[in-house]
């Protein structure tokens, strides 16, 4: 039984390494012929830079564009250490500057658009919320992003602009998760952008709030190629900032200018 | 026990392999400890974001250790006396948590028991009780997760125990309870001691179904892993100051433990 057996184990040894050595190196090896773009960009563009990217893809049939969503925090951190990325889009000033700075982003960054900071709420609004105010209640559930973020540094600087200090019950690290949560009725309110609302306008809408009083705050999104010489980066920023990129972007709710 | 020989020398492989093995869990450490803040520690330290996530961990930790124990050691003890039918799919059940991604358990738990959660919803509409972002929502999260290690490590050794002491006990008129008491739960002390730690382990480093169910909130429900998370993206010198404190306060149980964990009977 014994002298049966371990051939034949050891022929499934070896099948399992060389399926993962192939794996592995398939995976490593990736692409091919098609130029690759890799695109790191702010959770919030989602929804935005997938449209972007298969149009991008359309009108470059030799190109093929990778898309990386995170909070722009994350993404800094990816970039410093050393991630392969070949285009960046920050979903604030700071922190391209930030990167300009430690060398991580050669290109010339160019503002590609803004997105205004609204208080949104589910679409059937169970917490009846129609002030800003309203997020000190300590009844309702209110979500804000975590600082460090660009949303959630945003947030705060809006009511603590207007004096308000909200009663938060949770603080999430990406401005899609609060959106989720919120569209989930998991919460009653909570800070998010334009364009989140817009993205799950099924599940959302935004509070109307009174310009006169709030004044509205705005976080401006730049984009930049990695390195400066690198024709494939260079294409696809021209891209976005061109007349299909904008229509693309006014689509899901960012202001173009 | 008897055939047991001493090996002269051992083979290179696998002394090679075992060291290899070695540097592979040191090395992160290692890389963690050169990226410490010595200067800044203490501030770091000191500071309210890591002093409220530090007893808030230390509290849901060891709460859900107990929960976990409590709950934990019948239903080991069902799993390895009590003949069930289906038992095999209940103890993968039990055990599916521990393999599963936690962030997916946490998902599961927010159907669940979120606000408009099947069961959560009607507990909300009758009380207004809302477990996600409160600290119930993290204990839960915790015992989720971290009970099945209880669990296994406990019912191995209820399965690995002479059933005979529990026999006289019984045929001594010992109820069956008092056997329990008396006899078995003895028996088992060290591996029980080994399971509580295991889960109060495993509870102290969650994450992934924390976060997704209940929310993070300094003072509330950011947890020493979540505190982590955060302050990568804002203060790294932060969060490597409180993963240095996750890796001490986790060294030093496990080495203060050591004896009663690794030898056993």
């Amino acid at each position: 039984m014994r002298g049966d057996s371990e051939p034949v184990l050891r022929g499934h040894w070896f099948v399992a390494v060389a399926v993962s050595a192939l794996v592995l190196a398939s995976v490593s090896c990736g692409g091919g012929d098609e130029d690759v773009v890799d695109v790191f960009a702010a959770a919030s563009l989602t929804d935005a830079f997938t449209d972007l990217a298969a149009a991008f893809e359309r009108a470059h049939p030799d190109s093929e564009v990778r898309l990386n969503f995170a909070g722009t925090s994350t993404l800094r951190e990816q970039l410093l250490d050393g991630a392969d990325a070949d285009v960046f889009v920050s979903a604030n000033m700071a922190i391209m500057d930030e990167l300009i700075a430690e060398g991580a982003v050669a290109g010339q960054p160019q503002v590609m658009a803004s997105n205004t900071l609204v208080l949104a709420v589910p679409i059937d609004d169970p917490g009846r919320v129609d002030d800003l105010s309203d997020v000190s209640r300590p009844e309702l559930l209110i979500g804000v992003c975590a600082r460090g973020v660009p949303c959630g540094d945003l947030a705060h600087r809006f009511l603590e602009l207007h004096d308000v200090t909200p009663e938060v019950d949770t603080e999430e690290p990406d401005v899609r998760s609060l959106a989720r949560r919120l569209a989930d009725r998991e919460l009653d309110a909570a800070l998010i952008y334009r364009s989140d609302v817009v993205a799950d306008h099924d599940h959302l809408r935004a509070v109307r709030l009174d310009p006169d009083r709030y004044e509205p705050l705005e976080s401006r999104y730049p984009i930049a190629a990695i390195d400066r010489d690198d024709p494939g980066a260079a294409e696809f920023v021209d891209f976005v900032l061109g007349p299909e990129g904008r229509s693309v972007l006014e689509q899901w709710g960012f202001t173009v200018r | 026990m008897t055939t047991r020989r001493r090996l002269r020398r051992p083979p290179w492989v696998l002394v090679t392999l075992a060291a290899l093995a070695v540097v592979f869990f040191t090395l992160p450490l290692v890389g963690l400890v050169g990226r410490v803040p010595w200067a800044r520690l203490g501030t770091v330290l000191t500071s309210s974001v890591v002093r409220e996530a530090l007893a808030l961990s230390l509290l849901t930790s060891i709460v859900a250790a107990l929960i976990s124990a409590v709950l934990g050691v019948p239903l080991a003890w069902v799993l390895a006396r009590v003949e069930l039918p289906g038992r095999s799919v209940i103890r993968a059940l039990v055990t599916l948590p521990m393999v599963l991604p936690p962030v997916v358990g946490g998902a599961a738990l927010l159907f669940a028991f979120g606000r408009r959660g099947t069961f959560g919803g009607p507990l909300y509409d009758a009380t207004s009780f809302v477990l996600p972002f409160s600290i119930w929502g993290v204990i839960v999260a915790n015992v989720f997760v971290a009970m099945p290690f209880l669990v296994v490590t406990v019912e191995g050794a209820l399965r690995g125990l002479d059933e005979r002491y529990e026999d006289a006990a019984a045929s001594l008129g010992a109820s069956p309870l008092g056997v329990f008491r008396r006899v078995t739960l003895p028996m088992i002390g060290p591996s029980l001691t080994a399971g509580v730690t295991l889960a109060w382990a495993r509870a102290l480093g969650e994450f992934g179904a924390t976060v997704t169910f209940a929310g993070n909130l300094p003072g509330r429900t950011q947890t020493l892993p979540l505190a982590v998370f955060v302050e990568l993206e804002r203060d790294r010198d932060a969060a490597v100051a409180i993963s240095l404190v996750l890796v001490a306060v986790s060294l030093i149980v496990l080495v203060a433990l050591r004896d009663r964990w690794w030898r056993r009977s």
